[in-house]
């Protein structure tokens, strides 16, 4: 379905003579009815990456196919297959709905019954039915990432990307529309889509984890976990941070990273509990439990960046080979 | 093209329009109100001048001279002074904008041959002075208190010859005389369209062209707002051709300058009593074919330029200054040098100009106007594909 080799894009600003390499050295394959996850922090390239898949950006270098369209050369037949949703609202805020659907479907061609059939069923979808004459500007931000979603959806791309669908949306509406991209992937449509949210991407088949304009780790989540060397230990304590200072200069602790009141150390084998705890009571640090956990993807894409920064930005693969 | 592509941008700019009240107000009111308020304030013509008289003479001919001066409407005779300080004064004050000075010996001038003399070799005891500061209204009211002066004093010595021969006066002199005293020359003006002069039947048409670019620089922000707006990124990724898209965007646009123009046109009859003489079909053909050609240049504008408030004061650095300046509504186009003239050729102002002035009082033929609309037809027709050309559906 799609094909990208050593794609990079660098952004120059002709009047600071600065560039700022936004995506590079991108290699990757996603496989028709695949649901892909693109995930990374802010800044990342997800962006960049997504729209140059969509045809409106221009690389600055490598190459890339989407249903076997060049993303340069045949960027108008990969908009005609193609459901796009930005990451900043794309649909008019002072028309309607109904106004915003009809406009979508006359661009791609949507006519006649087929029109009203499909519009009804999207709205089934994705429960819009009440709005329909409701000023987009007036809908929430919830329901305005639907609405989006409805219209990317009105031709039946066979592929659709979504560029952070579920930022700044609220927890109920952001797993309402979870439920809706599992929906269509099951019924077998290709869609990728990028996200800063590690339980969003745990939903993913596969992840591809960005971070500073390359690709670092791309597989399963399960394997991306796997990928995390050695065993997680969840601890709780009185002094998390006197006790995550201790643990970093420890030799068998690969990593700390702290979550709420819970530290997560990434530790070289599970027996080595018993020798952290002692460490910890030695420096005062009161331990209420130490057990281990399963590890999490977003242990795992921390450690990441963190190696990926130690080494130089060289991916992980590469560093572990 | 898609034709559907074309009607549902069309459908969706004109819905912008309309939701949007304050731009609703300045696209439909706007050029009607410009037109009122500017041909209003720019062509009334000068009357009521104030006058104040400084008179030293005291005569029954100084009296007679002021009584025709104030009689006179471009003049009005407000106020008596009694010194050359108070003159100063109220001229600086702007109370009065023009000074008769009457010195003592007006009246001898005039009643006997050796006053007749010292007229001329002494110069006249009557002047005038004048506030330039507002050129057009000073250069009316110089040239009225002139002219009534003169056909006064012209008229008041040719009764004294008249005495002077019946009292046995030498008649080869006084022949002399009457020769001298040669009577101001008066000129016919064959003036077929505008015979009074009327400022306003010229200015009203010239101004409905103008006016008229108001959409054209509406529109010059529309790819801007969609930037600005995030919807540009939205818009570019579907199939929608750039033709359609910019060619839907400026449909709306030409609707409602014809609106504008059926509007502009009543106000020129109605309020202002210009007449129209031409053709209206082919008026309203020819206004059509004006908004377009704005409308191209507008969207070219919007186009290179991505934000809205960037766009908007190119476009009325293009549009409106050189729209009133240079597209001959107030000067001539003759009179600029040669390279302000070729520049006016791109202004789809200056076209407009002559054919509003051609349609509404000389009553031409397209035939007659070819040469505008043919410079009308270019910059639509090459400003609108410079503009596709330009437009990438990419961003950044």
């Amino acid at each position: 379905m799609i094909h990208i080799n050593q794609l990079e894009r660098i952004f120059r600003s002709r009047l600071r003579r600065r560039s700022v390499t936004a995506v590079q050295d991108l290699t990757l394959s996603i496989e028709p009815g695949e649901l892909f996850g693109l995930v990374g922090p802010d800044g990342a390239g997800k962006t960049t990456t997504l729209r140059m898949l969509a045809g409106i950006l221009k690389p600055t270098s490598g190459e890339a196919t989407v249903n076997g369209h060049d993303i340069v050369k045949e960027a108008e037949a990969i908009k005609q297959e193609l459901g796009y949703m930005a990451q900043q609202f794309g649909l008019y805020p002072d028309l309607t709905v109904d106004e915003n659907l009809n406009f979508i479907c006359d661009v791609f061609d949507v006519v006649g019954d087929a029109r009203e059939q499909r519009i009804q069923e999207l709205l089934d979808f994705t429960n819009l039915h009440d709005f329909r004459q409701r000023r987009a500007r007036q809908l929430s931000g919830g329901m305005q990432k639907k609405l989006a979603l409805t219209a990317a959806l009105v031709h039946r791309p066979k592929l659709l990307l979504l560029d952070e669908p579920t930022t700044g949306v609220d927890p109920v509406a952001r797993r309402e529309f979870w439920d809706i991209l599992t929906e269509l992937h099951a019924s077998g449509s290709t869609v990728i889509v990028s996200t800063p949210y590690m339980d969003e991407a745990e939903r993913c088949n596969r992840v591809g984890l960005m971070y500073n304009g390359r690709l670092m780790v791309c597989d399963t989540p399960g394997a991306v976990k796997r990928m995390l060397p050695g065993a997680v230990l969840a601890l709780r304590a009185d002094n998390l941070a006197a006790a995550e200072r201790v643990l970093k200069d420890m030799q068998q602790v690969i990593d700390v990273q702290p979550y709420g009141d819970v530290l997560s150390v990434i530790v070289t084998d599970h027996g080595d509990s018993a020798a952290i705890e002692a460490r910890l009571s030695e420096a005062g640090v009161q331990v209420e439990s130490l057990r281990p956990a399963p590890p999490r993807l977003e242990e795992a894409f921390i450690y990441f960046v963190r190696q990926y920064a130690a080494n130089n930005h060289r991916p992980i693969e590469e560093v572990r080979a | 093209m898609n034709r559907r592509h074309v009607l549902a941008i069309a459908k969706k700019e004109w819905l912008h329009i309309i939701r949007d009240p304050i731009s609703i107000f300045l696209l439909m009111i706007g050029p009607v109100l410009m037109l009122i308020i500017i041909s209003y304030a720019m062509a009334t013509d000068v009357e009521n001048v104030p006058v104040m008289v400084y008179d030293q003479d005291g005569s029954p001919e100084s009296d007679e001279l002021v009584k025709r001066l104030d009689r006179h409407n471009v003049l009005d005779v407000i106020t008596h002074v009694d010194s050359t300080a108070e003159v100063e004064d109220k001229l600086k004050r702007r109370e009065a904008r023009v000074a008769v000075l009457i010195e003592e010996g007006f009246a001898d001038q005039l009643s006997s041959i050796a006053g007749l003399q010292s007229l001329y070799t002494d110069g006249p005891r009557v002047s005038f002075i004048i506030d330039g500061t507002d050129p057009i209204s000073a250069e009316t009211a110089m040239e009225t208190a002139l002219q009534v002066s003169e056909a006064y004093m012209t008229e008041r010595l040719n009764v004294m010859l008249d005495e002077q021969s019946e009292a046995g006066a030498d008649e080869t002199l006084i022949e002399v005389f009457r020769e001298q005293l040669t009577t101001p020359i008066t000129l016919e003006i064959d003036n077929r369209y505008n015979p009074d002069l009327k400022a306003i039947w010229d200015l009203v048409p010239a101004m409905i062209a103008v006016a008229l670019m108001l959409p054209g620089m509406s529109i010059s922000t529309t790819i801007a707002r969609e930037h600005s707006q995030g919807t540009l990124e939205s818009l570019v990724a579907t199939p929608v051709d750039k033709e359609a898209i910019l060619l839907g965007k400026a449909l709306p646009y030409v609707l409602i300058s014809l609106i504008n123009v059926i509007l502009m046109y009543i106000v020129a009859r109605v309020i202002f009593g210009v007449p129209f003489r031409g053709n209206l079909a082919l008026y309203l053909a020819l206004s059509a074919l004006y908004a377009f050609a704005t409308l191209a240049v507008g969207l070219l504008f919007s186009i290179l330029i991505r934000n809205v408030e960037a766009a908007l004061w190119a476009s009325m650095m293009f549009f409106l200054f050189p729209g009133m300046f240079l597209s001959g509504m107030f000067f001539p186009v003759e009179i600029f040098p040669f390279v302000i003239k070729i520049e006016t050729l791109e202004l789809p102002a200056t076209s407009g100009v002559v054919i509003n002035r051609g349609m509404f009082l000389q009553g031409v033929s397209a035939r007659v106007l070819w040469w505008n609309i043919l410079l009308l037809l270019i910059i639509a027709v090459e400003g609108f594909e410079i503009a596709v050309r330009l437009f990438k559906k990419r961003i950044a």
